[in-house]
């Protein structure tokens, strides 16, 4: 449990005790009549005196039982534990409540207020732990808010490519000097790289089809920038194509084979992508026979740790990601997901109501 | 003036090439296609200029530079297409970039600002260029490789291959493979390029790679050495002793 940490400051304070003041003029009429139905007229002014020596306890012994709220939450797992410790301290707070309220005014006739103060004293004990745990709700629930909205935009800035796009721009821009056509090509190439990344921008999932289109995309432009000798190989069943696949993570797997296994090392090969569904899994699978996975961990870069990342951060336990070593060399990284259909009404997460052109 | 180009694309090293062909001043010294390329191109070139490509997937543009003695240093415009942690270095530094894709006069302008420094480089981009290595992250400050000169030739040596460094004077030995090396550094200065994970300085004057270690005399003729596996023998300066125990510690939990 993650420990709320606050600092008071004097503003807390005065607002503080003006909030028990007010609380203590908010009960005082009840008291006055409570009195009054006994056919004892206690006076307005001995009314409020009580009522303040009501909260003034009240005051005192409620921080408390904050801490204990805090300190014991009723969640899902910890509910037990809590109620062990709530239901005596909930029986205790009431009595010393309510014995210090009866000591305080032992001069008064309402010595006997030691019982009649009892039940309404174990309400307040619960109100304070209900009021702990709707403030945890809701800082919880906006932490979880602020983190998806952060995913969102990590993902969106991953999904633009930034480093690639304006590396990209630079190649058209030389080529134009040299190579009118070629540039030419390059250009659409880009453009239907882009139009496919405004349409999934922002969406978590899209179909593993989309994912292979963006890849080969990629890689078509990457081959003509670097007129590396490495071919790309793709085979997946129709079910797979079919199925939801994170966005993002398929290109960066393919993108670190080809920087790290093979043009780092000046090599060439084959990379090759496998998808297919296997007892309600989607299997997927990035192979290649470039120099292996020491170079991965040397190079440090970040492609792999933010697949991780995604993975974990989309699939929790659902998902397993494994790197490994192919023999004779090379690098295989393969992730299994849950397979669920790209149905339209499930296209990942409907940031546009997106019309099917 | 001889200029250097080195950019792992080729498009992108052609686009800088015709560029530099229209300058009668210019001569093209060499093209290099990655970061250790660079590094020894510069140590056996010693061009007044280099384009560098920051990103690189052998080794990236700051890497090579950190792995150049720093009196060696060329004048630098680094070339990059999205780093907005590496612009903010250069910003700071008041280093000069270019932004992929450019423009010819954004071009020519760091060209002409290069061509008047070229007098009174040296101290001063050094120093620009070691300070924007000192604010890179750790991962990125760590040298993987040091160029040295070794009979005329520039040899590349593995960081990792070396089994321990020895301060005499201005200059560093490096102990490898029964080789030594002799760079111009300084203890002070090599120390946090080096992974401290691997490498422990054990005395004023000396470094080992944890590796290499063999084992721990204790105090022998009066003094604590320590055991290197090639039979090299490195002596504990007294104030290292407990970083020293710290970390053997650590190894053995």
């Amino acid at each position: 449990m993650k420990r709320t940490s606050f600092r008071m400051t004097w503003a807390h304070w005065v607002s503080l005790f003006g909030a028990w003041t007010l609380l203590s003029v908010f009960f005082a009429p009840e008291l006055y009549l409570f009195f009054v139905y006994r056919k004892e007229n206690i006076g307005w002014g001995h009314a409020l005196i009580l009522s303040l020596a009501n909260t003034a306890i009240a005051a005192v012994l409620v921080p408390a039982v904050v801490w204990l709220a805090l300190r014991f939450p009723l969640g899902r797992n910890t509910w037990k534990k809590a109620l062990a410790v709530h239901a005596p301290a909930c029986l205790v707070f009431s009595v010393v409540h309510s014995s210090l309220y009866a000591a305080l005014c032992f001069a008064s006739p309402a010595f006997h207020l030691l019982f009649s103060r009892f039940h309404p004293n174990l309400l307040t004990y619960w109100a304070v732990v209900g009021f702990v745990e709707a403030f945890r709700y809701f800082r919880a629930y906006s932490e979880r808010e602020r983190t998806l909205a952060n995913m969102q935009l990590e993902l969106m800035r991953a999904q633009l490519q930034p480093h690639f796009l304006f590396n990209t721009l630079h190649t058209i821009s030389s080529m134009m000097h040299e190579d009118v056509a070629l540039a030419d090509r390059m250009i659409n190439r880009l453009s239907e790289l882009l139009r496919m990344t405004v349409d999934r921008i922002g969406r978590h999932e899209a179909a593993l089809s989309e994912e292979m289109d963006f890849v080969r995309g990629y890689f078509e432009i990457e081959q003509v920038r670097f007129g590396d000798h490495i071919r790309l190989e793709a085979a997946a069943t129709p079910e797979a194509l079919a199925a939801l696949a994170p966005s993002m993570v398929l290109q960066p797997l393919v993108e670190n084979s080809i920087r790290h296994g093979f043009r780092a090392h000046g090599l060439g090969g084959v990379i090759r992508i496998d998808a297919f569904a296997s007892a309600r899994r989607l299997v997927v699978r990035v192979t290649d026979d470039g120099a292996g996975p020491r170079a991965f961990a040397r190079a440090g870069g970040m492609g792999i740790p933010n697949v991780r990342a995604r993975l974990s951060q989309l699939y929790g336990e659902a998902h397993t990601f494994t790197l490994e070593r192919v023999e004779p060399h090379g690098f295989l990284a393969q992730f299994e997901i849950p397979l669920r259909g790209a149905m339209p009404e499930d296209a990942g997460e409907p940031q546009y109501a997106s019309s099917h052109r | 003036m001889r200029v250097l180009i080195v950019d792992d694309e080729a498009w992108a090293r052609r686009r800088i090439r015709s560029l530099l062909e229209r300058e009668p001043d210019v001569e093209i010294a060499g093209e290099c296609d990655g970061g250790a390329a660079a590094a020894t191109a510069i140590a056996e070139l010693s061009p007044d200029l280099v384009f560098l490509d920051v990103q690189m997937p052998d080794m990236d543009g700051f890497e090579a530079l950190a792995a150049l003695p720093p009196e060696t240093l060329p004048s630098v415009i680094f070339v990059t297409a999205f780093d907005k942690y590496a612009v903010r270095a250069f910003e700071a530094d008041a280093l000069d970039y270019l932004l992929k894709p450019f423009e010819d006069s954004r071009f020519q302008a760091a060209l002409d600002r290069a061509r008047r420094q070229e007098g009174d480089r040296g101290q001063a981009l050094a120093a620009g260029i070691e300070r924007l290595l000192a604010r890179l992250p750790e991962e990125k400050r760590r040298l993987r490789r040091i160029v040295v000169r070794s009979g005329g030739r520039v040899v590349f040596i593995k960081t990792a291959d070396v089994e321990w460094l020895e301060a005499s004077g201005n200059y560093i030995t490096l102990h490898v493979g029964g080789e030594q090396h002799l760079v111009r550094e300084t203890m002070n200065r090599m120390e946090p390029k080096l992974d401290p994970e691997q490498f422990l300085r054990v005395h004023r004057s000396a470094i080992v790679n944890l590796d290499f270690v063999k084992h721990l005399d204790p105090w022998f003729q009066g003094e604590l050495t320590l055991s290197l596996t090639t039979g090299a023998r490195v002596t504990v300066g007294r104030s290292y002793v407990d970083r020293l125990r710290r970390m053997l510690q650590n190894s053995v939990d």
